[in-house]
């Protein structure tokens, strides 16, 4: 922490990002009572409030972890899990190519059932679902034909 | 360095001794230290976040965490835990003013914020048990996903404020032993880190598990 800095003007700053990290709160739980069940104001409402989140996460680090006082290398030490977003960008890409079975006990987005006791059989009847000696006869003899 | 470095480390409380300036500048050892736990921390929680998501996205019947979760509850949560790091904050500043009483009386009121988070947390989830069947593995009001998620990353969370009280207990015993009374206060500010840290990351779970 910067020592040339007077009492006074840390507690003064200190003040100020409480005051704001509160006005940011309220903001955001009054942004939860905004109706988006339905899209575009889904995605809106959602961003909105991932970034305002985002924004007190960085005010807290930035004046009370005192990251502004510290030099390059603490800065990307504290920056470092962001990493992880690249990791969540690429596992979010490959989600559609995922089999639903590996969430079995959960129905999948765009399945429609009752509840999820069915959907995890259902799902894991499919996985194992083996066509018959029958069926693959019929299936050869209608290639052959 | 000769005699002047060797007095100057005499103001120092425990282990810790000034270091060369390099690339972290003057950062205590423990202060990096600190750091480096915290960034691996940062990804053990954003694991979790990222597991949640993803199983979020693909169960069609997750319900609303806002018609399941206290909405209010969970802000009250929030501010004491921003409160607290406001006056451990300050509690910093009183100490590197030599003021003994204020640091220790905002140092106090830190850890009764934490405490206060826990009891409500404790409320929390006992209510939501009873109300939802709510456990690990079971919930009544929707996938059983929803609360092993909802307690792996808020009991967790909740381990961190318990660890982070203890923490600040033994931080508190030192100071009433006046470890800092030089004004000396790195090993509060490496406390404060973490404890801020525990804010911060609350600040995200609140976001992506009760309001979105």
């Amino acid at each position: 922490m910067s020592q040339t800095m007077s009492y006074q003007e840390k507690i003064k700053i200190y003040i100020r990002v409480a005051v704001i990290l509160a006005i940011v709160t309220v903001v955001e739980v009054g942004l939860t009572f905004i109706p988006h069940n339905e899209q575009p104001m889904k995605t809106i409402v959602t961003l909105l409030i991932v970034g305002l989140s985002c924004s007190k996460a960085f005010f807290v680090a930035y004046y009370y972890m005192h990251l502004n006082h510290e030099h390059k290398w603490t800065k990307i030490v504290a920056a470092s899990p962001v990493v992880i977003l690249i990791y969540a960008a690429g596992l979010i890409s490959d989600t559609p190519n995922r089999p639903v079975d590996v969430y079995v006990g959960a129905p999948a987005r765009g399945v429609l059932y009752p509840d999820t006791k069915s959907a995890a059989e259902a799902h894991s009847k499919k996985a194992v679902e083996v066509p018959s000696a029958e069926a693959l006869d019929d299936e050869a003899a209608d290639g052959w034909e | 360095m000769g005699t002047s470095t060797t007095d100057s480390h005499q103001d120092y409380a425990g282990p810790e001794r000034p270091r060369k300036e390099d690339i972290f500048g003057r950062a205590s050892h423990g202060k990096i230290g600190m750091w480096l736990y915290l960034a691996t921390d940062a990804m053990t929680f954003a694991g979790f976040l990222l597991g949640y998501a993803m199983l979020r996205a693909r169960i069609e019947t997750w319900p609303r965490p806002s018609d399941i979760l206290g909405i209010s509850l969970a802000t009250i949560m929030t501010s004491i835990l921003i409160v607290s790091s406001v006056t451990l904050v300050v509690a910093q500043a009183k100490g590197e003013e030599k003021d003994r009483k204020g640091m220790i009386k905002y140092l106090a009121f830190t850890i009764l914020g934490g405490l206060l988070f826990l009891g409500l947390q404790a409320y929390e989830y006992s209510h939501l048990m009873h109300a939802f069947g709510m456990s690990l593995a079971n919930f009544t009001g929707g996938p059983p996903q929803f609360a092993s998620t909802f307690f792996v990353v808020t009991g967790f969370h909740g381990l961190h404020v318990l660890v982070g009280a203890i923490y600040l207990m033994i931080i508190l015993g030192r100071a009433l032993a006046g470890k800092y009374d030089s004004g000396n206060v790195n090993e509060i500010e490496i406390a404060g880190l973490f404890w801020h840290f525990v804010d911060l990351v609350w600040i995200l779970v609140f976001t992506f598990m009760y309001l979105i």
